[in-house]
């Protein structure tokens, strides 16, 4: 029976596989805080970018709407 | 006459107990809405993969000879040759998220990653008691408090308990309501719990922004655990579907039809690993206690960590935000308001529990990527 294949793992085993998945622990807590981390540092710098990104691309827009009244008053 | 007794004789006790669990599945599904779109054909799957000589499963019958079974054949293309079912859902679910209430408030990150804890503590527990480490991690990877996840990640490490853990972890899911307020009371003063956060504005998130945020994810994911780019990819490629603007009909078809679809097939294809033979043992029952003690100690890991952050901070965090990063969405986020508003009727918690909730349906991808490459 399936249920007596647990009981008959020998607890050294046991005990090698429990050390392992605490370095499994260790490691997988830490990886995703990188990936967290590095996400999220990513995030705040594209964050404090982005309003002067925005603000040239309507600097940009502004000056192009500008020569455009230009051309046509220069055109009238 | 004997033919109609034939079936009836070949009942085992076993298929006796799945035809109770399917019918649980059903009852819980229906009568008490937990997800009822995976629970119910879970169900009824179990139901029709454990009627003596069924149809639905490759056999070979005496004069008729060999049969091919559809859930099987689904079961074998859809999720053990490619993992298509469940990562394919990715992109739906991907669709669906709205990252913007994250973005808002980037602190909300780190709570999404401290709430896996309890994956690693479940995979410890099962080493414990004998599992070995590709089983412990399958059973573990319920505490992502994400169905596919949990499903790709248990295939893929070829683990004979694919149908316990999916039933758990849909399970677990369903009961978050109940599972967290329990643990977060036990470890929360009702002062924490009253803790007023500094209202965050909900800041228009720009167009570039949403668009680069699913590209830098499935780069940075990519490039640090490599194994959870399938995973995270099409999660963030449901989400550019979203947020480019350009595609609406096929973010609401992703969205829609798409996910309805493999959601659909899903369920019913995992009742192949719901055979009696498979399920009526006692690692399936410990299965269901480590999958609780994998939510119980998610819950615990995120509170503790917004304790542990609020030593150090001058805004200090509401601890039960922790509790908000495990991947269930949106129950999560709403157990936290409801027990904030529980405590002070006027302390609104929904927009930092809701980016953490979102938080952790990252964090909970790159937590099943992060465990296959243990194993490559």
């Amino acid at each position: 029976m399936a249920e007596f294949m647990l009981l008959s793992i020998p607890w050294e085993e046991r005990l090698q596989n429990f050390i392992t998945s605490l370095g499994f622990m260790g490691k997988g807590m830490g990886g995703i805080l990188i990936v967290i981390l590095l996400i999220t540092l990513l995030v705040v710098l594209v964050m404090k970018v982005e309003p002067a990104l925005a603000k040239r691309e309507e600097a940009r827009k502004a000056k192009k709407l500008e020569k455009r009244a230009q051309k046509q008053a220069a055109g009238k | 006459m004997s033919f109609l007794w034939e079936g009836l004789l070949a009942i085992t006790w076993q298929q006796i107990v799945m035809y109770i669990v399917g019918g649980v599945l059903i009852y819980l599904a229906i009568y008490k809405d937990f997800e009822p779109a995976l629970l119910m054909p879970m169900g009824f799957g179990a139901i029709l993969v454990n009627l003596p000589f069924t149809g639905v499963i490759d056999q070979y019958m005496e004069g008729v000879g060999e049969t091919h079974g559809i859930i099987q054949w689904l079961f074998e293309v859809g999720i053990e040759a490619s993992e298509a079912l469940p990562i394919l859902l990715f992109i739906g679910i991907g669709a669906m998220i709205d990252f913007g209430p994250l973005l808002s408030n980037p602190k909300m990150f780190l709570f999404g990653a401290a709430a896996q804890f309890g994956i690693f503590f479940a995979i410890a527990a099962a080493t414990l008691l004998g599992f070995d480490l590709k089983d412990a991690a399958s059973i573990g990877i319920i505490g992502a408090a994400d169905g596919p996840t949990a499903l790709l990640v248990s295939q893929v490490l070829g683990s004979t308990y694919v149908g316990a853990i999916a039933v758990a972890a849909y399970s677990y899911m369903a009961l978050v309501p109940i599972i967290q307020p329990v643990v977060i009371k036990a470890i929360t003063t009702k002062k924490e719990r009253m803790i007023r956060m500094p209202h965050v504005r909900a800041k228009t998130i720009s167009k570039r922004t949403r668009i680069l945020f699913p590209i830098m994810v499935t780069i940075i994911a990519g490039l640090v655990a490599p194994m959870s780019v399938s995973l995270v990819g099409f999660l963030m490629f449901g989400n550019l579907l979203r947020e480019c603007g350009v595609l609406k009909r096929l973010s609401e078809t992703a969205q829609n039809e798409f996910a309805n679809i493999i959601t659909l097939l899903l369920g019913i294809t995992i009742s192949f690993s719901m055979r009696a033979e498979q399920f009526v043992t006692v690692e399936t029952l410990m299965i269901i206690v480590l999958g609780l003690l994998a939510f119980v100690f998610d819950t615990f890991g995120g509170v503790m960590f917004a304790k542990i952050l609020n030593l150090f901070t001058k805004n200090k965090v509401n601890p039960m935000i922790g509790a908000a990063g495990i991947s269930a969405f949106p129950m999560a986020a709403r157990v936290v308001q409801k027990l904030g508003l529980a405590e002070d009727k006027e302390n609104h918690l929904l927009m930092e529990a809701v980016g953490a909730n979102v938080s952790g349906q990252i964090a909970s991808v790159v937590a099943g990527g992060v465990i296959l490459g243990f194993f490559q």
